[in-house]
């Protein structure tokens, strides 16, 4: 309506058609980010006919030389484990977004990485990539603790607590579709992954997050696209099936709430205890994967059947 | 050279192709992206990872829609990200009741730099929802969505943001003598 204003109609038209020249550095620095994103291509195509037998011989002998160290060094399990922990990412950091331009650290990290952005939903398939990331099955036996307090004498809370949690879970509005699953990395680890696909099919963000365990503390860990920064709370109770994390450095959320719901799905609630109003300002949490209230943001979760 | 062929080049990551489609659209996204971000380098920067964006991700391209709109629309993310990550975005308090009084009758027939020159003057939260409104045409629940703000704020927003501007450019063809 206020777009019939004849002057802001004259500013969208013309700023429609803006047309600025970028300096001459700039297609010489974006070819040079191609040219490392696509190196291993390249490299490969010009390699003459006796370049790629020598590599391939070379590639052969590393391959003899590592299987003959893993028979006779390593026990056979010991083998077993250590790939298997190679080929998944150990570190929230290390997950790989959608859409990242961040180089993969390995060629297991370049396959995850393309996997992601070729299929943003990231099914997990059986028998498909993910394989060995979901390392340990559903927790089908709920968890149920009571009077329990984390770290405070009544008994010691465990990750495996939340071995529930591990799996794919989904939730739709009318926006779109938001996706998380969450994998068993590494001892103490799980790593979840979320993200939301419009209802154009766009990906809109992905979101990276970790529950750890750590000197026999508990912490949930949260990083997104767009913060780039990890922030961590600290399990404070576990009771039923309600944990409650805290970092008290927060202005908001202090406290993320975890509760497992009789249905089968979860919600995860971000808030401050004493409960105060979400703020005004652009905070990361206000998106399409949540539910904005007065004082908290919501999330809610069903198994992914 | 059709568009199809230039995608298809580029999908081949042909890199004259994808020199081709620099050349043919990094004057337009280029000023997308100043509209949103001030500063010439930043925008510069911002304008690159796009276009590694476009370039990287061309497969997703389906045909639907225009291409020159998808890229616009990566653009257009790209420099929001860019202002998220910075935390440039702040948003005045919402402002209940407030009208677009200014009876002032501006019309102007303006050139693209007088528009930037404009746009440069307007605090960030502004101009990201006077330029998703105005220009982009997005729905305010759009932008309450992709700004994670409220609708009445991107409301308030556009609302001062228009008030600024008019004000604007009334001191800078009349001035006070």
């Amino acid at each position: 309506m206020e777009n019939k204003d004849p002057l802001f109609e004259n500013i969208r038209k013309h700023a429609h058609n803006i047309n600025q020249t970028p300096s001459n550095d700039a297609w010489t620095k974006l070819a040079s980010r191609l040219d490392k994103h696509t190196l291993p291509v390249a490299r490969r195509r010009k390699l003459p006919g006796w370049g790629i037998l020598s590599v391939a011989a070379s590639v052969l002998l590393l391959v003899s030389l590592v299987f003959i160290i893993s028979q006779t060094v390593l026990k056979p399990e010991r083998s077993m484990v250590m790939a298997e922990h190679q080929a998944i990412p150990r570190q929230i950091e290390d997950l790989p977004l959608l859409g990242s331009t961040k180089i993969p650290s390995s060629p297991q990290m370049a396959e995850y990485q393309r996997k992601i952005n070729a299929n943003p939903r990231g099914i997990i398939k059986e028998g498909g990539y993910h394989k060995k990331l979901v390392a340990q099955s559903i927790n089908g036996q709920p968890v149920i603790r009571t009077e329990a307090t984390h770290g405070n004498g009544v008994h010691q809370s465990r990750l495996s607590d939340f071995d529930w949690i591990i799996g794919e879970w989904i939730a739709s509005n009318m926006n779109g579709t938001s996706t998380e699953i969450w994998h068993s990395v590494a001892p103490g680890r799980f790593v979840g992954t979320g993200s939301f696909i419009n209802t154009d099919n766009q990906s809109i963000f992905t979101e990276k997050m970790a529950l750890v365990e750590r000197n026999n503390k508990i912490y949930f860990e949260a990083i997104t696209q767009s913060a780039g920064e990890k922030v961590a709370y600290l399990l404070q109770g576990l009771e039923n099936n309600r944990a409650i994390f805290h970092n008290k450095f927060i202005d908001f959320p202090t406290h993320v709430e975890i509760i497992r719901m009789a249905s089968g799905g979860f919600t995860i609630t971000f808030k401050n205890i004493p409960p105060v109003a979400v703020p005004n300002q652009n905070i990361l949490l206000k998106n399409d994967r949540n539910t904005v209230k007065s004082k908290e943001i919501i999330r809610t979760m069903d198994r992914k059947i | 050279m059709t568009e199809q062929e230039l995608i298809a080049a580029c999908q081949r990551q042909d890199r004259k192709a994808q020199k081709y489609l620099f050349d043919r659209y990094s004057g337009k996204m280029y000023g997308i992206c100043k509209r949103y971000v001030k500063d010439h380098q930043e925008a510069e920067d911002v304008l690159i990872d796009g276009m590694f964006k476009v370039l990287t991700k061309i497969d997703d391209f389906r045909g639907a829609g225009s291409f020159e709109g998808w890229i616009r629309r990566i653009m257009v993310n790209q420099s929001l990200m860019f202002l998220r990550k910075r935390n440039e975005l702040k948003f005045a308090k919402e402002i209940d009741n407030l009208e677009l009084t200014s009876n002032v009758s501006v019309e102007e027939d303006m050139a693209a730099q007088e528009i930037l020159d404009l746009l440069d003057q307007l605090p960030t939260g502004y101009r990201t929802v006077f330029n998703l409104y105005v220009v982009e045409g997005f729905k305010h629940r759009e932008i309450a969505e992709e700004l994670g703000i409220s609708i009445n704020t991107s409301k308030s927003q556009l609302i001062l943001a228009k008030k600024r501007m008019k004000s604007l450019i009334i001191t800078n063809h009349h001035p006070k003598s």
